[in-house]
Order: structure tokens, then sequence, then C-alpha cells
């Protein structure tokens, strides 16, 4: 596989890479496309990204869509405007970092594993769990936790997440908490300090 | 247009949330299918209720059989291949007489599958509704060359009631018209749901006739041949 560093500063219109590899600062007018990216620098991306892992150890700014099999940040990945709806999908998305996916966006997943912190409109999937880590740097450079208007799932683990609607079938919402409402169709766990407005759904209640 | 909300959608089918979203993921159910609106209890997700339900049947049905690539390989482009019209009436599945019955058909030798499921579906629902043979081949005369004007597999089928006789509207995928109050929707399907009951046997077709080499048809040279899909 034919590698590509970006080592300097430099803008690209985009296209297609095997490997490609930013340490430097890498701003991207156009589509990008490429089978690994490796991010220990910055990149600022106009448009999509389509990739089969994605790892990003540095900062990442995509203003449009991002598609890939594997997202691993450990650095700092934002998605979407604001004002315009963007998506991260993937197979499996893992977070020891920060990612932020604001406006009418969604983040989906088949798997969500996220220590750090995701402050997102809304995350899917098949499995999510967020159980965000009490670092207090993270924590100032996250807005102090991971933020979600919603998350819906056939399973969800959460801790230290303050949510607005969280729907799944088994449902653990761990320390820390926050929830306006939440439905559950299967099993639902809640830790003592969690709090939760509002909760419907046909659950079996298990205490820890 | 009936709407079902997610929740009562994942209820009557049994899938998950996992598999709902995988499938968005994968482009099987089209995005624009999730409608959001605000509700009572904040904001809720809702589909038109008919062609979802169809979609998941026929995700369901050949998901068993096939990778959700395959699937999403066959949604798109099945309805275009072209069985030829001995095939069609060895399979039964069309009264008898029709091909002469109505002109559009007359002289017409090959048919694309979505044409085909979509007669089928007129046929079903003009039996259901006891039609006579004339008004009939008339919503079929008049509803046909639609299909010429409007090929994409996503097109969906709006089959109304106004007045007592019965309209086809043909309607791209995506935004989907709006009817007042004084017409009745019979029946909504895109036609790629159409061609998956058809292929699964719903219509009470035989898979194994249907798929397999026709004798005086051809297929299109764009589109993939599509491989043994089981029957239930």
């Amino acid at each position: 596989m034919q590698r590509t560093d970006f080592d300097g500063i430099l803008s690209i219109a985009g296209g297609t890479y095997e490997h490609l590899s930013i340490s430097g600062v890498c701003n991207c007018s156009g589509n990008l496309a490429a089978q690994i990216v490796d991010i220990d620098g910055i990149l600022n991306c106009d448009k999509n990204l389509e990739t089969g892992k994605f790892d990003c150890d540095g900062i990442a700014n995509i203003k449009g869509n991002v598609r890939a099999d594997l997202i691993d940040v450990d650095g700092y990945m934002n998605i979407g405007r604001k004002s315009r709806s963007a998506k991260l999908e993937a197979s499996e998305i893992r977070c020891r970092g920060i990612i932020t996916c604001l406006g009418t966006g969604e983040i989906n997943a088949d798997l969500i594993d996220a220590e750090g912190y995701i402050n997102a409109t809304e995350i899917v999937g098949e499995k999510v769990i967020i159980k965000s880590q009490t670092s207090i740097l993270m924590k100032w450079l996250a807005n102090k936790w991971s933020k979600v208007d919603t998350i819906e799932a056939t399973t969800i683990e959460l801790s230290e997440v303050t949510a607005k609607v969280v729907n799944g079938h088994d449902i653990t919402v761990g320390e820390n908490c926050v929830i306006d409402k939440l439905d559950c169709s299967g099993r639902l766990i809640i830790h003592p300090t969690a709090t939760i407005k509002e909760i419907t759904g046909d659950h079996i209640r298990i205490t820890t | 247009m009936i709407e079902i909300s997610k929740k009562d959608l994942l209820e009557k089918t049994g899938i998950s949330y996992g598999q709902l979203y995988r499938w968005k993921r994968e482009r099987l159910i089209p995005e624009e299918w999730f409608v959001k609106r605000s509700a009572v209890t904040g904001q809720e997700t809702y589909f038109p209720r008919e062609q979802m339900l169809d979609r998941i049947e026929a995700i369901l049905d050949l998901k068993e059989d096939h990778s959700l690539e395959e699937i999403r390989n066959i949604l798109a482009s099945e309805h275009s291949m072209l069985l030829g019209r001995k095939r069609i009436e060895s399979l039964g599945i069309l009264p008898n007489g029709l091909f002469d019955r109505v002109a559009y058909l007359k002289d017409k030798k090959e048919f694309r599958r979505g044409e085909l499921a979509f007669i089928v579906m007129i046929n079903e629902v003009a039996a259901e509704k006891k039609l006579p043979d004339s008004e009939h081949d008339d919503l079929l005369e008049r509803s046909l060359p639609l299909l010429e004007k409007e090929r994409a597999a996503s097109s969906v089928v709006f089959l109304i009631s106004a007045e007592g006789r019965l309209y086809v509207v043909l309607a791209s995928e995506g935004k989907q018209p709006l009817f007042d109050s004084g017409i009745e929707i019979i029946r909504t399907a895109s036609l790629v749901d159409l061609v998956a009951k058809l292929k699964i046997g719903r219509f009470d077709g035989n898979d194994e006739e249907a798929t397999g080499s026709d004798g005086d048809g051809k297929e299109d040279a764009n589109t993939p041949k599509i491989v043994n899909i089981t029957a239930r």
C-alpha cells in the first residue's frame, strides 16, 4: 500500500489515496478518500471523507460526511457545522479523545465505545458505550462532560453523560448521568448518582 | 399517507434499533423515510407505514441468503431485469387473456420485473375490489406508460381512489405528494419493494422459474445477473 505523508503546511483539492498520513497541517477543499487515514497533525476538510480506517491522534475538522469502517480517535475530531447536517457513519467507533458532531447530523455505528467525550445531536447504533473518564483537562476541553441530545441503540451503557432522550433495549445508566427521558424495552440498570426525569417502556429494572 | 412511529415499527417487526440503523447506514432504507417530527414526548421519528413494512419484510427475507451489500444491489437493480412474455405466461401469476385485453400489453414482448410486479399489484387490488375487467384493463392502459417515463427503482407507486375510480400516481422517492382528503390511498409501494415481494413469492409466483434463465427473455446489459433468491 502506497503511503503519502503530509508533513508541512499544505492545501489540497481532495483526491484518493491508499494510506494518507498527516503530521503537519493539511487543508483539503474537496472530497477525500483513502484506505487508511492517520492524523498526528491537523486535517481541515471542507467536504466528505470516506475511508477504511481513520486514526486520529491529532485534530480533524471535517465539514462534510464521514464514512469509515473503523474510527479511532485519541485526539479531537469535529464533524459538520452547527448550521449544516453532517453524518459520521462507521462499523466501529472508538474514542478516547473528543468527538463533536453538532447541527442536525448523527453518529451511526454498530459499536460506539467511548472512554473520552462525545458531544453530538444524535448517536444511534447497535451498542453505544460512553463512559467518560474524569480527567480535569479532558472535562475542561470537552465542555465538562459528554452531551448528547438523543441516544438510540439496542444496548446502551453510559456514565458521566448528559442526554435529553435515551431509547434502547438494554440500558445501563451509570454514575452522574443526567437524562431527561429514557425509554427501555429490556433490562434497565440505574446508578444511584444518576438523575432521570422520566422513564417509560416495558422493562425489567435490575438493582445493583 | 399513513405513518408508523419508530417504536411501533420495532414492536411490530421485531427488529432492533441496531438493525434499523445498520440498514439505514447500508442504504437499504432511504434516509428520506426517517421523518422527524415534534411530539409531546419530544422529537419522534415516523416512517411511511406500508413502504417501511414492505421494505423490512423484504430485507428480512433476503438477509438469510445474502449479505447486506448483495441485498442493496438486489434492491437497486433487479427491477430493471427483463422477463419474456412466454415466461411470464408460464408463471401463471396474471389472469388468462390479460395480454390480449390491454392494448399496451398486446405487442409487448419483454417486461421489466418492476413492470410485472406493478401489473401483479394492480391485479391483486382489482381482485380485492372486485373491479370489472373493463376498469382493471383501463387502469393498466392508463398507468403502464408512466413506468416508461419513470424507471427508477426507488419510484413510489400510489394507487388512489377518487369518486369511485382508481388512479395511479408515480412519484420519485424522497418528497412524496400530498393528497387532499377526497382521495383515498389504496396502496403505496416502491417499485423495488414490489419486485422484492414478487421474487419472494408473495404473489404466488414460482421463484425457481422467475429467477432462472429466461427462455425468450433477455437481461439488461447494464444490470448484474441476480442469482437464486429462495422462495419462502
